[in-house]
């Protein structure tokens, strides 16, 4: 047993740790404040590799794995949370366009990997269907061109400037048998977006709600096949969750950091125990899956843990330093703005806490 | 023993109640409304345990929480403004540099100071020395400053001069801003206050952050359907609302204890530290009840989660 990171896995680490300590760590503050998409951080993160960093290099990727994944994700979450989002997001998009795409599908990784497209989109959720994905009411009707796409989607990370949405569907007047993904061109007719929400962090990510009215996509957009669409999404979330898992265990050494900085050391060690737990489930996690073994209950603890353990050390961190830490100056307040939505997004922990007891539960069965 | 509030009690428990619903619909995330603080003094709720002879209500400690927790269901700043400014006339009881219909800033000490200032004496003079967050909504030209004085915590007023307003995480309303005082000479109105009242009513506007969070939770939760029904059936929902509504009664129970004339400060500090994580922990859970969309500034939720932060540091 080592569960110590490789050479090749500590090289992404570096990249990943160099460009947020000379880039994102001078940038967070002002895009914060003016809730501004990081389009020229992330063309210079995708051609340090980080778009793609468990693709292919026929992709255009790294190629460094799921462990190299989870460690660049960490680093530039310490530096900013919201672009950290935005490269889980569009890893994601790409792994998912790897795993399961074909033909011109295949081609947008490398537009994403690139930097080429500033983002990719990943839309299933809606403002009525978060937890309980499958009851989704996005509509594609079959027709002589391809399908139909009606419907409306919540809450999609980069929305308003990514390249190529991944957009889930029933098909036809089907129930959820019927769910399947379509690689969708965000310029196509009848996409229109609203307004960014107003969250209470990560501002500079962009999260938007999309409506699909009356859009024809043709034929070929179907991503495997009618049916498998709902099953795609469970295994993204999978991947997804170790990047979130990750991006938590960031913000929580992040934390640790600004309390070991300005004097609490003692405090900060206290605190580093519940981190080191989080770190170990996460990259527990990420190794697995790099391995290609089931990992879907350890995804779900990672994120589970990590995001848990990011808010308590925020706050335990604001309870110790005092007053001063509820001031932007500290960090601290917007480490815990930042976080507090890793419990909520890619599965809520009560979600990740089914997933977690349905897999427990397997076992004993 | 006897649990119920006095008729007096429910009548200022009335009153607010109505006052604060008036001004429910109110944007109250930039600045406490003005109206709103002219009715309070109106309606003689800047100076609740003032002597009646200086314009005060005379009323009791506990009307003063009740008067705290109802407001700070609607307006969290408003409320811990009403609470720091009581505090202080009730420190500064009969001493006539309070006006008890003017509202002075409040600063590092009340209630929000864990780097308390301290004061020296200079013989002829006191002197204030420290750095803190001041809560200014109405552009008063001095602070209340709490500083410790050889191991006792005093009450200075101090002349406001430059600073630096703030965004903190909550409370925004209040205004913020920071100052430095570095050797400001400061009337002295007491060399050893009791902070029991101060804390109390402090405690008091957590705990009506954790009740207003808990409404939000249940309103939310009771709309929202998941797996076809709303979350309110859902068992781990209800195990939540049931774990909040009992820590609230426990933290509204410390306050009411605390705030009885038998009760020491040590007790108001408990209650301030209990119910300064009772409304942590409360309101957190409510924002987790609304899913995504208590991560927005569409729902009150995502304010009294950031309201709720600024009673980390008396946790
Ligand atoms: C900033 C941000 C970015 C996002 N980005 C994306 C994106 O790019 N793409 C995308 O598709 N989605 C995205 N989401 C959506 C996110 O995945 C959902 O918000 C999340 O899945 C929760 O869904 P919901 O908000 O509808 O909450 P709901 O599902 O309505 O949940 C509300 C509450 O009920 C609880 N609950 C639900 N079901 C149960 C149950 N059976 N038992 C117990 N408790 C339950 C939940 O845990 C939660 O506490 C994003 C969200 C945010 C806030």
């Amino acid at each position: 047993m080592n569960l110590q990171p490789g050479p090749e896995q500590l090289k992404m680490q570096n990249v990943a740790r160099e460009f947020a300590t000379n880039t994102l760590r001078n940038t967070a503050t002002e895009l914060e404040k003016n809730h501004q998409f990081p389009l020229e951080q992330l063309a210079e993160m995708a051609n340090l590799g980080l778009m793609g960093v468990n693709i292919d290099t026929k992709y255009g990727g790294s190629a460094a794995g799921v462990v190299g994944y989870s460690l660049a994700v960490s680093e530039i979450a310490m530096a900013d949370p919201a672009v950290a989002v935005t490269m889980c997001v569009n890893n994601m998009v790409a792994e998912v366009l790897a795993e399961f795409g074909e033909g011109e599908q295949l081609d947008h990784i490398a537009e994403i990997t690139s930097g080429r497209y500033p983002a990719g989109s990943f839309c299933l959720s809606e403002p009525g269907s978060g937890s309980d994905a499958a009851s989704m009411q996005t509509r594609a009707v079959p027709n002589d061109d391809g399908y139909v796409l009606n419907g409306t989607k919540a809450w999609i990370t980069s929305g308003e400037f990514a390249g190529v949405y991944i957009v889930w569907a029933t098909v036809g007047d089907g129930g959820r048998e019927t769910i399947s993904a379509f690689v969708v061109d965000p310029k196509s007719d009848g996409i229109s977006w609203g307004k960014p929400e107003e969250k209470m962090g990560q501002h500079a990510s962009n999260t938007v709600q999309l409506s699909f009215d009356d859009v024809q996509i043709p034929k070929h957009s179907l991503l495997a096949e009618v049916g498998h669409g709902f099953k795609i999404a469970m295994m993204a979330l999978d991947g997804g969750r170790v990047g979130i898992g990750s991006q938590a265990l960031g913000i929580a050494k992040e934390a640790i950091n600004v309390l070991r900085q300005s004097g609490h050391g003692q405090a900060a060690e206290r605190l580093a125990d519940d981190v080191r737990a989080a770190e170990l489930l996460v990259w527990r996690a990420a190794w697995l899956k790099q391995q290609k073994r089931p990992f879907t209950k350890e995804a779900s603890m990672a994120k589970l843990y990590a995001s848990e353990a990011a808010c308590r050390v925020c706050e335990a961190a604001i309870s110790e330093m005092g007053y001063s830490a509820t001031l932007p100056a500290q960090k601290l307040e917007k480490l815990l703005r930042d976080g507090r939505v890793t419990r909520i997004y890619e599965g809520t922990s009560e979600v990740q806490r089914i997933v977690i007891s349905r897999e427990v539960m397997k076992v004993s069965a | 023993m006897n649990f119920d509030l006095t008729e007096d009690q429910k009548m200022v428990q009335d009153m607010v109640q109505k006052l604060a619903k008036s001004y429910e619909e109110r944007s109250i995330d930039t600045s406490i409304d003005q109206d709103l603080a002219a009715e309070l003094g109106a309606n003689g709720l800047l100076g609740v345990c003032a002597n009646p002879e200086l314009g005060g209500s005379g009323l009791d400690l506990l009307s003063l929480a009740i008067c705290v927790h109802e407001l700070a269901q609607v307006d969290a700043a408003a409320a811990v403004v009403l609470a720091a400014h009581n505090a202080l006339t009730a420190m500064n009881a009969n001493s006539e540099a309070f006006f008890v219909d003017d509202v002075p800033a409040f600063g590092p000490g009340i209630p929000f100071s864990n780097e308390t200032p301290f004061a020296a004496d200079e013989g002829d003079r006191w002197t204030v020395h420290g750095t803190g967050l001041v809560a200014n909504p109405f552009g008063a030209k001095q602070a209340a400053v709490l500083a410790s004085t050889n191991g006792n915590v005093g009450l200075f007023l101090v002349p406001l001069q430059e600073s630096d307003s703030q965004t903190p995480m909550g409370l925004r309303g209040a205004n913020w801003s920071t100052v430095t005082f570095s050797g400001v000479s400061a009337e002295c109105l007491s060399n050893n206050v009791d902070l029991k009242a101060a804390q109390t009513a402090v405690a008091a506007a957590a705990v009506g952050i954790a009740r207003a969070g808990l409404h939000e939770g249940l309103a939310y939760a009771s709309e929202r359907v998941q797996f076809g029904k709303p979350l309110t059936k859902f068992q781990a929902t209800q195990f939540k609302l049931a774990n909040m509504a009992t820590e609230i009664d426990a933290a509204w129970l410390m306050v009411q204890a605390a705030a009885s004339v038998a009760a020491p400060e040590s007790e108001a500090t408990s209650a301030l530290r209990f119910a300064s994580r009772v409304a942590n922990a409360t309101v957190d859970e409510a924002l987790q009840l609304h899913g995504g969309y208590g991560y927005t500034a569409e729902y009150p939720i995502e304010r009294l989660y950031r309201d709720a932060k600024m009673f980390l540091p008396a946790q």
